[in-house]
This record gives C-alpha cells, sequence and structure tokens, in this order.
C-alpha cells in the first residue's frame, strides 16, 4: 500500500471521473470484504487540537486512521459537538443502523495502537517547536505508512516493532514555511499524488484541526499551507507550482490559512488552473466513508415541488426562499426545526463519489421540505470568472452530470474573485452567466453570490436569481425581522421575490421564529409566504418583477488590510 | 466675623464655580468617535466603525469608517447647515456600507440629497438625506433622518437614524477612541 495512491489520472475530467468512479467501486468492493470480516473500530475525540494539548495525540490518531482504513475501513472518529462538521455521531448511526455495521469502542490512543499499529509500516516523528513539521510528518505518513508521534512516543512505537523513518525534531528549525514546503516538495512531491492535495489551514498558531489528514495520508497526498497571496511572492510561487502539476481533475482538499490568505485568493487560484476545492480541513473521516457505498440499487430522490416546466402562476405576495450554504453536513441538519419550512440545502457534490453513503444519510433523512441544490460553481467549489475558458464547458459538463445522479434541478454560483462580503462585487458577467446557461442545460434556474448580490437574469424560461439577504449567524432575531421588512419596504413590486442565504450555524428553529414574525408583523395587508426553492424559481420565470441585470464595472475603491478568520 | 468671613468666601465660591462648571455641557460633538458595540443596535457586519466630525459656519462634515476583519471601507459627507441641500454623488458601490447584508447597492451616478441644521450648537444637530438605493425589482429613495447629540459631559456621542424604510431606528451609540 505503499507510494501512488490508487486514484488514477486522466486528461479529460469525464474520462478521469468515470475511473475515479471505477476505481472506488473496485475499492469498495474489497473494502466490503474485508470489513465483512472485520470489526470496525470508533472512538470520541476531543476538541483540543492543541500542540500543548490533544494535538499530539490527535495527529497520531489520524494518521493511524489514514493508514489502517487502507486495508479496509476500520477506523472510524466521534468528533466533538463543537467541531465543524456536526454529523460524526448521526452517520455512524446510520452506518450501524443500515450497513449492520457493529463498531467496537476503543478506549484510548493506546487501545488504538494496540488494536491497529501493526497496520502501519513505521512511524515519523514531527517537532513539536515547528508546527508546519506536522504537515510534512502528514506527507511522509501517506507515503511511507507511518504513524505520526511526537518524541514521547518514539519508545513506545520501537516497542511494537516499527522503524523510524523520518525525524523532524530540529530539522526546520529558524526556517519559515517557504523554506520547509520547498525543502518538502523536493524530497517528496515526486511521490505524491497528483489526483489529490491538501490544505491543511483553517486555524493557525497553536491549534491544527487535521480532520482531513486521514484522507491525505490514505492517498498519498502532499500536505501544505502554502499562501495564495500574490504578495507572498515565494510562498505563492511554490503554490503555483504545486497546482500546474496536478492532474486537470484533481481536488484541491482542505483550506486556506486564516493566518495567510484569504478565501477568496485561495479558491480564485486555483480556480485559474481549472481546479476545485472541497472543504474543509476539519472535514472527518472520509478515509472510511469513501469506502462505504450506497446501498445496492440505490437512486438519490430530490423532493422536487414542482414540474421541470411547469407554469406555477405566483400571486401578488412576498415569496421567500432559504437556502443553507456551505454545504449540509456543517449546519442545521441534525439542529431543531429541520423539516418545519420548506429549505433549500446546498449540496458539494463531489459527496456522491467521495462518501456515497454518507450523502445518502442525508438524503434518507430528509423532509418533504428539505430540497437539495446542486453547489458550488463547478463539480466542486471554484469561481467561475478566472476559470480558463478552455475549461469551462468540461467543468460544467460534470457538474450537469454530478446534479443528474443526484436528481437536482437548481444550480448555485459563488464568486468571491472580485469582492466579498465587504468589498468588491460577486458578480457575474453576462458572458458567464450565458457559459452557465449554455453548460447546465437541465437546471430549472440558478442562485447567485453568498452575501447579496445583483446578478439576475432569465432566459428561456430559466431565472439566475441573487441572493437578496444573508442572515448572519449572529445576527439578533429583531433586528434580522426588521432587516427582512426594510428590505420587502423598498421592494415594493408585487410579487417580489426574496432569496435569503442562511449561514451554516443558524438552525431552522431560529429561522422559522424570524420568518414567522415578518409573516405576522408585515403589514398594509401585504403577504408573505415561504415558499419551495424550485416552486419560487418556476413562479419567477412566469412573472419576472426582478430587473434583468449583469456584472458591468466596479471600482471598490477598498482597501484589504491583513489576514484573520475569513468573513 | 470678618477673617472668617475672608477665608470663608474664597472656598465657597470655588465650590460653587465647581458645581456650576459640573452641571454645564462639556466639550466639542467635532473630532474622532469609535463605535461603542455593545451598547449600539447590533451591527455585526462590521467590527469597527469610526467617524469624524468637523465644522464650519457653512457646514458638518462626517466621515465615517469602515472596519471589518481585513476591509476597510469609507464613506463622507458634507452637509450644508444654511437652510439649503447639496447633492452628494455616491460612488458606484455593490454594497450599502449602512447594512452590506440587504440585496441593495448604489447604481453608478446615484446621487444623495442631505442637509443638516444644528439643534444645539457645536453639541447636537440633525441631518436629513435622500439616497436612491438600487434594489433587485428597481430604484428605492430611502429618507433617512439622523440625529447626532453629545451627552452632557462630552464622553458619549449618541446617532440615531430613522429610515423611513425600517420600522424601528438604528442607535449607535459613539465613545471618544482613546476611552477605554
Amino acid at each position: 500500500m505503499k507510494g501512488r495512491n490508487n486514484t488514477p489520472t486522466s486528461a479529460g475530467l469525464v474520462q478521469g471521473a468515470l475511473l475515479i468512479a471505477a476505481a472506488s467501486a473496485c475499492v469498495l468492493i474489497g473494502s466490503l470484504t474485508s470489513s465483512a470480516d472485520a470489526q470496525p473500530y470508533t472512538m470520541k475525540l476531543s476538541n483540543d487540537w492543541t500542540i500543548s494539548g490533544d494535538l499530539p495525540d490527535h495527529a497520531l490518531l489520524v494518521s493511524l486512521q489514514g493508514i489502517a482504513n487502507k486495508q479496509a475501513p476500520n477506523l472510524y472518529f466521534e468528533y466533538p459537538p463543537e467541531w465543524t462538521f456536526k454529523f460524526t455521531t448521526e452517520v455512524l448511526e446510520y452506518y450501524r443502523d443500515t450497513r449492520d455495521i457493529a463498531f467496537e469502542s476503543l478506549t484510548g490512543v493506546d487501545d488504538a495502537l494496540n488494536k491497529l499499529a501493526d497496520t502501519a509500516d513505521g512511524f515519523v516523528v514531527w517537532d513539536t517547536d515547528v508546527r508546519t513539521s506536522l504537515m510534512v510528518a502528514f506527507t511522509v505518513a501517506g507515503l511511507e505508512n507511518a504513524i505520526v508521534v511526537t518524541e514521547d512516543r518514539i519508545q513506545d512505537m520501537e516497542g511494537r516493532g516499527l522503524g523510524m523513518v523520518e525525524d523532524f525534531r530540529g530539522r526546520f528549525t529558524d526556517m519559515n514555511d517557504a523554506e520547509i514546503f520547498e525543502w518538502a516538495l523536493d524530497e517528496y512531491w515526486a511521490r505524491c499524488s497528483k489526483d489529490f492535495v491538501f490544505w491543511m489551514g483553517g486555524v493557525h498558531g497553536d491549534r491544527m484541526e487535521a480532520g482531513i489528514a486521514d484522507f491525505g495520508i490514505f492517498k498519498g497526498g502532499f500536505f501544505t499551507d502554502l499562501s495564495a497571496d500574490p504578495a507572498d511572492t515565494v510562498e505563492f510561487a511554490l503554490h503555483n507550482r504545486i497546482l500546474r502539476d496536478l492532474d486537470p481533475d484533481a481536488v484541491v482538499m482542505g483550506w486556506h490559512s486564516y493566518a495567510k490568505d484569504t478565501e477568496g485568493q485561495h479558491v480564485s487560484l486555483l480556480s485559474s488552473y481549472g481546479l476545485r476545492m472541497e472543504g474543509l480541513n476539519t472535514l472527518p473521516n472520509t478515509s472510511y466513508s469513501f469506502q462505504i457505498p450506497t446501498t445496492t440499487g440505490y437512486k438519490f430522490t430530490n423532493n422536487h415541488t414542482v414540474g421541470a416546466d411547469e407554469v406555477v402562476v405566483p400571486e401578488d405576495k412576498v415569496y421567500i426562499a432559504c437556502i443553507q450554504t456551505d454545504a449540509i453536513g456543517i449546519g442545521a441538519w441534525t439542529k431543531p426545526g429541520r423539516g418545519e419550512i420548506p429549505y433549500a440545502w446546498e449540496v458539494t457534490m463531489n459527496w456522491s463519489w467521495l462518501f456515497p453513503a454518507q450523502l445518502q444519510f442525508f438524503f434518507d433523512t430528509a423532509t418533504p421540505n428539505d430540497y437539495f441544490i446542486g453547489a458550488l460553481s463547478g463539480p466542486g467549489y471554484m469561481y467561475p470568472k478566472p476559470i480558463p475558458q478552455d475549461r469551462f464547458v468540461d467543468l460544467m459538463a460534470d457538474a450537469q452530470r454530478l446534479m443528474n445522479e443526484l436528481d437536482m434541478r437548481v444550480f448555485e454560483v459563488m464568486d468571491y474573485s472580485q469582492g466579498n462580503r465587504y468589498f468588491g462585487n460577486i458578480d457575474l458577467t453576462e458572458e458567464v452567466v450565458e457559459a452557465y446557461y449554455r453548460a447546465i442545460p437541465d437546471a430549472i434556474g440558478f442562485i447567485n453570490g453568498y452575501g447579496p448580490a445583483h446578478t439576475n437574469y432569465l432566459k428561456d424560461g430559466r431565472p439566475m436569481l441573487s441572493y437578496d439577504y444573508y442572515l448572519s449567524p449572529t445576527r439578533p432575531e429583531d433586528d434580522a425581522v426588521l432587516d427582512l421588512k426594510e428590505l420587502i419596504a423598498m421592494n415594493p413590486v408585487r410579487p417580489y421575490y426574496l432569496t435569503m442565504h442562511v449561514r451554516e450555524s443558524s438552525d431552522i428553529a431560529r429561522v422559522k421564529n424570524i420568518l414567522d414574525r415578518v409573516i405576522a408583523d408585515t403589514g398594509d395587508g401585504q403577504e408573505v409566504e415561504v415558499v419551495p426553492l424550485d416552486r419560487f424559481l418556476r413562479m419567477a420565470s412566469h412573472t419576472p418583477t426582478f430587473t434583468p441585470r449583469v456584472l458591468q464595472s466596479v471600482d471598490t475603491g477598498d482597501v484589504m488590510v491583513g489576514t484573520g478568520e475569513e468573513d | 466675623m470678618r477673617p472668617f468671613c475672608r477665608i470663608s468666601v474664597a472656598p465657597a465660591t470655588l465650590f460653587l464655580l465647581v458645581v456650576i462648571a459640573g452641571c454645564s455641557p462639556s466639550g466639542s460633538i467635532e473630532g474622532t468617535w469609535s463605535l461603542d458595540k455593545e451598547a449600539s443596535t447590533d451591527f455585526d457586519q462590521w467590527r469597527r466603525v469610526t467617524m469624524t466630525i468637523r465644522s464650519s459656519d457653512q457646514d458638518i462634515f462626517v466621515r465615517r469608517h469602515f472596519n471589518a476583519s481585513r476591509y476597510n471601507r469609507s464613506d463622507s459627507t458634507r452637509y450644508p447647515t444654511d437652510g439649503s441641500t447639496a447633492s452628494v454623488a455616491r460612488e458606484a458601490s455593490a454594497k450599502w456600507l449602512d447594512s452590506v447584508h440587504l440585496g441593495v447597492f448604489l447604481d453608478e451616478g446615484t446621487t444623495e440629497v442631505v442637509s443638516a441644521e444644528w439643534t444645539t450648537p457645536g453639541r447636537a444637530f440633525t441631518t436629513s438625506s435622500s439616497l436612491p438605493l438600487t434594489t433587485s425589482t428597481g430604484i428605492h429613495n430611502v429618507e433617512t433622518t439622523t440625529t447626532y447629540a453629545l451627552s452632557r459631559n462630552g464622553s458619549r456621542l449618541t446617532v440615531t437614524f430613522n429610515r423611513a424604510t425600517r420600522e424601528e431606528p438604528v442607535v449607535f451609540v459613539f465613545t471618544r477612541p482613546d476611552a477605554s
């Protein structure tokens, strides 16, 4: 199992996807055979991912997970309630109940090593004084089947008959990240996967939330957090070197570093190579769920409320459609209120082949009010404006294929290449809009934005509407009610279509409270109705009261300062 | 008695002057102010807001500076105080700084009409504005009356925005940047 991963390379995107799917199927078949004989293990992880706290243990465990799962889906972790992705317990229960998988609980690190250390070929030591050394250690772990440990575990590892394959203690002292990663690229890049690369970004300083590390090790991927900020000239050049070397259909997994650059810079850069992103660095258990297929004969089925060509005549009302973004697993799926109001959920469509059974969990537990839409801007997270023209058609054909596979009729676009919620624009040119209409012919409509945007369009009875309201997770309910009523007052035309972005961590009970108050309080006999997104779009198609608009030119006059938590 | 009177009158006068001074409004509305988010209407889209006020015989100048985690935005307005109105050309912006979470924006050629009057010279004034915002269904003129009032001791500035489109005022409380 050493060396390159088992995912094929190909020049053509569709061909590549098919090959990946075929390879995955082979892995799945083999894995199921193994897992039928072997009982997988599970263990609860703490929420302490600091170097001075539990990160050394967590790094060991996720590396062991990546290695052990190369043989079969052997190890699954339950992440704490505070973790970005909220579903690990629910998915474990789903696997147990629907796949008849009996997990055995591990009591701790030693127990995990006792049960699974024999799946490794060695160990690699990272330097707790040089945080970046852990990313290099993860790279080595994938290539050498090595457990990632700190120096206090060396004796234990040797006692288990494992040899040290690398020792990074003191190796990178006084080197900056660019120097470390340049060394690592020279040393390991040639042997690493060119289908997946792993950005171990997100939080920084004393913490590293390395949830995706297991999959990087599983795939023999290169780990880094190199900057996409052109001002960081050396890191930026190395970043480009990696992206240039990847296969055209490669996936950039993980997340950018909040300490180095912005989400907009990071995704713009990879989009300029026609690549796509799957977030986040915290994505859990991917090496396990990658190997669990959907049930035999399963077909993803969405909750459409109208026919694709159905004529739906609106009344003189305010219609609101709610869309929860940032992937179904980050947000409110397991929180109170789901199913009580019509709600659309952004689905990162590559989950259909990255972890099909996990995606089936969401479809199986959906209520009639839960509606899935394709995201985000392509077959994965990318921005359309920087995508090379000669790549756009193939990429979007793949997006259309994934939408069809997942029974989705609405596609969502986001572009932070020229701005974000605070500056610049997140709008689309007519050329880009037209390209989407041509490339995704089966969509009944498109949604654009993240924060509010102003691209609205209608062609062949298919509207593109931008978000008109961004519900911040921290906005007090009273103020959100006033916001929505003010927006309604500013848009006196009826019907008025109000597309509302619900940011990930707002639960639906809160959203319902806000909307109930808007519905009850809006005066002058006005009617406000929350409707399913597909119905909303068909009504907008019939009576398009929105002003058609595409990006012309915007002189932002804004100043970007420093770095920090993404906005 | 005389010596006693001579001795006691001076402290009494001094005390009286101190009391009078304490009861009199102090400070000026001019200068730089920093938003006290805890004391204000929620403004979660911006992490920090500062405002600078200057005045002359003819006008009041207000510059607002908005700061998110890594982005700065600003706008400025010169309000005439002689009873006339002024037309202020606004830079096209895909965001309305007063509420970036609403889907409204300033299109090319947007002009805001503004005026102001002192209600307490040097300490309080009121502005009026008419701003045509572009919405998803057209253009809507937003009429706003805003009051700026300094606290008696001059340490707090309360700015109250009354927008015709919003059912309740937006109240921002500012303090001096060096006050903690």
